[in-house]
């Protein structure tokens, strides 16, 4: 993948990898660097582990991007254009309001004839020019504007060269708008336009906490495994059947840290109470995750993708990239995804009559048929790298099928996400609060991790022949601009819609 | 929608053409934000597969025709399998889209929104599985009415309820109104008439059985009756697995002597 980014990833594979077969290696090394063992664990089932593969939990707490906070609730501020065209509620020329009825009689502003239009917000100054939905008609404001009602009030006259110009009534109507394009004065004049800011919007979000718990049994803290965990960097084994449910249970949790992060619901309610609530009676928040924080922005459906749609789209997406030339996207999708990505692009090569030496190497009887496209520098120095998300590929998660190739329509889907820095801060972190990032403990009986109890004097917390691991975790993710981010989905109808639950029986 | 969204019809010779401007909004909010959409951002509405594998593109092959005469497309470019589909899309940001039916290319896309998967065309259409509304307002403001109608029906049925006919309301509502004061019951049952008219109409007004209803769920209160999930069990005796049948059973001839039974115990207690 020709990502620098991702390049210096795999420089981290396996270096670190050998720490973590050894016994108790990681409950160890989390008494002395917990933050910096939990970024590691991100790195690890991000990279090594097939099974899992946690693309979001590593392109975030794996490189470090990891904000650390020690409130529950998190806020950013996101900046948007602070050009924008203003609605207009109403406009009257010679004391008749434009409406829908009349608007093709009138000839607002003929023979410098003021026409007053009434705006949403107070956006211009006296002395600025004013332009239409079409820019060609344009208008000089006189004077500051009066409220009325909520609207504000503006005296205009057309700037034209000719007495007979007007405004098309049609660009007068409520709901069409105006944009500043400058302004005008006169000599020795007293008036300017003011200047506008756009505060940025305020985001806010929370954090989740995630628990997972399992049992060793006396008896299977020292069983013996038939096949061992291996580390495949330095060959060591382990047999022991407790390092092995923690290694299992480590696994689960990354992954089910992976589905919240992607796909977690919030479930806060307008008025800032949460709306399920735990056996205790507290509430129980869920954070808001990169599906719904980037829903707001550009969602685009599709059955047949084609190059001219992801170019169409990732044009779309540039708009709102601001104050950077930065023009870098990485898709995140599944195995179907990618083979879609690479078809469109070979159709693409396939008029370039450059397949052949491409795609066809070696000579003879020893000839290679291959390559796949997984970066597009498209028109405009736009780049877009995939990333493979094994989520996505999952067929008990994902059960809703492609109707030709019975594939999970998930795994067609592209997560766009914009994973530049924006003033030396990433733009897709994990957040967690301090010191809560991963939490583990153990409630012990006969044994504990570290062996059995052999003295009387051993305090112990129940008398189950056994102990107790939890893991818990609270944490978040945060898309500080989630405007140029997007999602495209592939569309179809619900294959199940006629399902009874009958077929499913004895399946 | 009229007919004025498709192709328009012929009768006895004379075209009928109705025009309509129809609005195109998003009405999913997104709950974490409490916004539709971030500025210069849209959705794209486009043709997806049908069960069949087939694509969904809302027109008919007389409407193919009659939109590809329309707009100067040559013959086939509108069919299910062009290419002309593979990038068709309706964007709709936070601000609506206006389409007006006059037009041929917005006609065809009235068409196309019409029968789409995630578009309702009325309001009482929109459900959770819905993303969008396509409405004129004049329809909007019919459906409005309705609703309005239901709720001030509503009202006029609960004017006419005595304090006991009301207690026995909530108890339908799962409300004990037993202990409750006559204002508390008053205010309490006036809340749910006018948040949930319909609801009201259904489970009062226009329920036949709701004196049984009362009485099963009375009886169950006052631990006559039990209920398991969705079974009802008279001492350990199931006599029904869901509430119409439990109903049926109370309601009929042969069964009158246990209804008499729990209505005796139930009042006892």
């Amino acid at each position: 993948m020709n990502n620098t980014l991702l390049n210096n990833l795999q420089l981290y594979r396996g270096r670190r990898f050998s720490d973590l077969v050894d016994e108790n290696m990681i409950s160890n090394a989390l008494l002395t660097k917990p933050h910096e063992v939990a970024g590691l664990l991100s790195l690890v089932f991000g990279t090594k582990d097939d099974g899992v593969s946690t693309t979001i939990d590593l392109l975030t707490g794996g490189l470090g991007k990891t904000m650390i906070i020690e409130n529950r609730e998190f806020e950013w501020a996101v900046q948007v254009d602070s050009e924008h065209a203003i609605n207009i509620r109403w406009a009257k020329w010679n004391g008749k309001e434009i409406t829908s009825s009349n608007y093709l009689s009138e000839t607002p502003g003929l023979n410098g004839t003021p026409i007053y239009i009434a705006l949403e917000e107070r956006w211009f100054g006296p002395g600025a020019i004013l332009s239409f939905d079409d820019y060609k008609f344009q208008v000089r404001v006189n004077g500051v504007p009066y409220q009325d009602g909520s609207a504000w009030v503006y005296e205009v006259y057309v700037v034209d060269g000719a007495q007979a110009a007007y405004i098309p009534g049609e660009f007068l109507l409520p709901g069409r708008q105006v944009s500043r394009l400058g302004s005008a004065y006169e000599e020795y004049s007293d008036e300017a336009d003011i200047i506008n800011y756009q505060t940025p919007f305020k985001m806010r979000g929370h954090l989740q906490t995630l628990r997972l718990t399992y049992d060793i049994t006396g008896d299977a803290y020292s069983t013996v495994l038939a096949i061992a965990l291996q580390d495949p960097e330095t060959g060591k084994k382990s047999y022991l059947w407790a390092d092995y449910q923690y290694w299992l249970a480590l696994r689960e949790w990354k992954k089910r840290e992976e589905y919240q992060l992607l796909f977690s619901k919030s479930n806060r309610l307008a008025d800032g109470t949460y709306l399920n609530k735990g056996t205790n009676g507290r509430p129980a928040p869920t954070m808001s995750g990169l599906f719904e924080q980037i829903s707001p922005a550009n969602i685009r459906y599709y059955h047949h993708l084609t190059a001219e749609l992801f170019e169409d789209y990732l044009f779309d997406l540039c708009y709102n990239i601001l104050g950077t030339n930065e023009r870098r996207f990485v898709a995140l999708t599944g195995e179907m995804g990618i083979r879609e990505f690479d078809r469109i692009l070979k159709e693409k090569v396939a008029s370039f009559n450059m397949c052949e030496n491409i795609f066809v190497t070696g000579s003879g009887q020893n000839l290679t048929l291959g390559g796949q496209f997984t970066t597009y520098n498209m028109t405009n120095g736009i780049t877009l790298s995939l990333k493979r998300c094994p989520l996505f590929d999952n067929m008990e998660m994902f059960r809703q099928l492609h109707p030709l190739t019975g594939k999970p329509l998930m795994s067609y889907t592209f997560l766009f996400v914009n994973i530049s820095n924006f003033d030396g801060q990433a733009n897709v972190v994990k957040v967690c609060r301090k010191g809560r990032e991963f939490v583990q403990w153990y409630t012990g009986g006969s044994v504990s991790p570290s062996g059995y109890a052999n003295s009387i004097n051993t305090l112990r917390s129940n008398s189950r022949d056994g102990y107790q691991v939890h893991f818990l975790g609270e944490e978040g993710i945060m898309v500080r601009n989630p405007l140029n981010c997007g999602i495209l989905y592939c569309d179809a109808e619900d294959t199940e819609i006629c399902n009874d639950g009958g077929i499913n029986i004895g399946a | 929608m009229s007919e004025g969204a498709s192709a328009p019809a012929r009768h006895h010779n004379i075209l009928i053409v109705t025009i309509m401007v129809v609005e195109l909004k998003i009405k999913k909010k997104n709950p974490w934000g409490s916004f539709i959409k971030y500025r210069n951002c849209f959705d794209y509405i486009a043709p997806y597969f049908t069960r069949s594998g087939s694509i969904y593109t809302g027109l008919t092959p007389e409407d193919e025709k009659y939109y590809e005469k329309a707009l100067g497309y040559p013959e086939g470019h509108l069919a299910k399998t062009s290419e002309f589909w593979n990038t068709f899309s309706v964007k709709v940001g936070a601000r609506g889209v206006l389409l007006d039916d006059s037009i041929p290319r917005q006609a065809m896309m009235i068409k196309f929104l019409e029968g789409h998967k995630r578009v309702a065309t009325t309001l009482d259409k929109l459900d959770a599985g819905k993303d969008y509304l396509l409405i004129n307002r004049e329809a909007e403001a019919i459906e409005q009415n309705k609703q309005n109608k239901l709720r001030r029906d509503a009202i006029k049925e609960f004017d006419t309820l005595s304090l006991e006919q009301m207690r026995k309301c909530l108890r339908l509502f799962g409300a004990n109104a037993d202990r409750m004061s006559n204002e508390l019951v008053e205010s309490t049952l006036f809340n749910i008439v006018d948040k949930q008219p319909k609801k009201f109409m259904d489970k009062w007004v226009n329920n036949k059985s709701k004196e049984t209803e009362f009485l099963l769920e009375n009886a169950i209160a006052k631990g006559v009756i039990r209920k398991d999930k969705t079974h009802y069990f008279y001492g350990s005796d199931m006599f029904a697995d869901s509430l119409d049948d439990a109903i049926a059973y109370l309601d009929s001839k042969k069964n009158q002597d246990l209804r008499l039974s729990i209505i005796n115990e139930t009042e006892n207690k």
